[in-house]
């Protein structure tokens, strides 16, 4: 199961992000939105590392992050045109999401999965051929019925 | 630094900065909040010691180091971890002896020159933070706090041009110099507008609204800030 981040540690490693932006990029970002985060960030123990040779989406980057740092860009980075993109973005996306949950979770598709698995169960014992087996018994019976040639 | 930050230098002369701590920025914002504390004072108070110092974590001392020789300082603010993965800077904090002189101090002897100051030192003593050049935007914005310098120095000790021989003079490396600009030009990492734009597009609109919402409740429960936002 994945793990969710407290937001203390989302707010640290979403600064450890902004701290190799493009000056231009934080310039935008309002003081008091960073200083928030710091305050926030402050009661996180954890320390957050990046690698230097991948891309930003190449980073292992918790999903919460990956959401902040999308709500930054989206509210102080972006221009009125990329919001836009992004508004359908993101729309799309939602929907290709919770098709994905519903696909998941919804209770028809596991009760007929449960039914179809059920009704499949029935129709091969419907259909299955069952093997006589003779027991020792009966063998036996059957012996002396045809010595005596009784029917 | 006089000659690549003169800026820097006059930031520390004016303000009779002469003690320094090295560390990373990934220790500021504690340090914003509860100043500087030694290795043993955070670990009674349950603070997980994310910088440096290894010896501190070995052996555990009660103090915190400072020092007047900027270059130790800088030693302790590069140190960095190995491999692929870096953290994003270092940091040089800059105080006044004229301060520190007020808490329990000690001087000490260990590999390098050091002031034991017993006593945790509060944010009104720190008077300047050194950064690299392209992060003290960054800096200044996180702190906010027109009290307390932000001011450009180079930390990588690999790309010091400058040193001294055994007599003190000041020499100059032209060869190190000119390596030191072209590595300037060239591109370190760096998140661009565009890099974001490409995580951004990736997301769905619930799991930022989610986020949203739980910035929001976040601010207004921490009772700072009504939480009020027009774009909402």
């Amino acid at each position: 199961m994945e793990k969710i981040q407290e937001n203390k540690d989302t707010c640290k490693e979403v600064l450890s992000i902004l701290a190799f932006c493009d000056e231009e990029i934080i310039k935008k970002i309002p003081t008091q939105v960073m200083r928030k985060l710091m305050e926030i960030a402050a009661d996180s123990e954890e320390s957050y590392y990046i690698e230097k040779n991948k891309k930003l989406c190449e980073q292992y980057i918790t999903e919460e992050s990956k959401d902040l740092i999308s709500l930054i860009f989206y509210s102080y980075i972006a221009d009125e045109n990329e919001k836009k993109e992004l508004l359908d973005a993101w729309n799309k996306n939602e929907d290709v999401y919770q098709e994905k949950l519903r696909e998941k979770y919804n209770p028809d598709n596991i009760f007929e999965k449960r039914r179809t698995t059920y009704n499949e169960h029935a129709i091969t014992n419907e259909l299955a051929v069952v093997e006589y087996k003779e027991t020792l018994i009966n063998k036996i019976i059957n012996k002396i019925k045809k010595l005596f040639k009784i029917k | 630094m006089l000659a690549t930050y003169p800026e820097t230098f006059d930031i520390m002369n004016k303000n009779h900065i002469d003690l320094f701590h090295g560390t990373k920025i990934s220790a500021l914002p504690t340090i914003m909040r509860d100043g500087l504390g030694s290795f043993d004072s955070l670990r009674q108070k349950g603070t997980t010691v994310l910088t440096g110092e290894e010896y501190s974590r070995k052996r555990g001392r009660p103090f915190i180091s400072v020092t007047n020789d900027l270059d130790t300082a800088i030693d302790y603010s590069s140190l960095s971890v190995s491999g692929q993965k870096v953290q994003p800077f270092g940091i040089v904090i800059g105080m006044s002896s004229e301060d520190i002189k007020h808490l329990r101090h000690r001087s000490i002897k260990t590999d390098c020159i050091e002031l034991a100051v017993f006593d945790n030192i509060p944010i009104e003593y720190i008077k300047m933070l050194a950064v690299p050049e392209d992060k003290v935007e960054f800096v200044r914005k996180l702190i906010n706090n027109e009290r307390i310098a932000v001011t450009p120095m180079e930390l990588d000790v690999n790309k010091r041009f400058y040193g001294w021989d055994d007599l003190d003079q000041l020499i100059i490396s032209e060869e190190a110099y000119i390596e030191r600009m072209n590595d300037k030009k060239e591109s370190k990492l760096t998140i661009g507008k565009d890099d974001m734009k490409e995580l951004a597009e990736g997301r769905h609109k619930s799991g930022i609204l989610r986020m949203y919402n739980k910035i929001k409740n976040m601010i207004i429960s921490r009772g700072k800030d009504n939480g009020k936002d027009s774009r909402e």
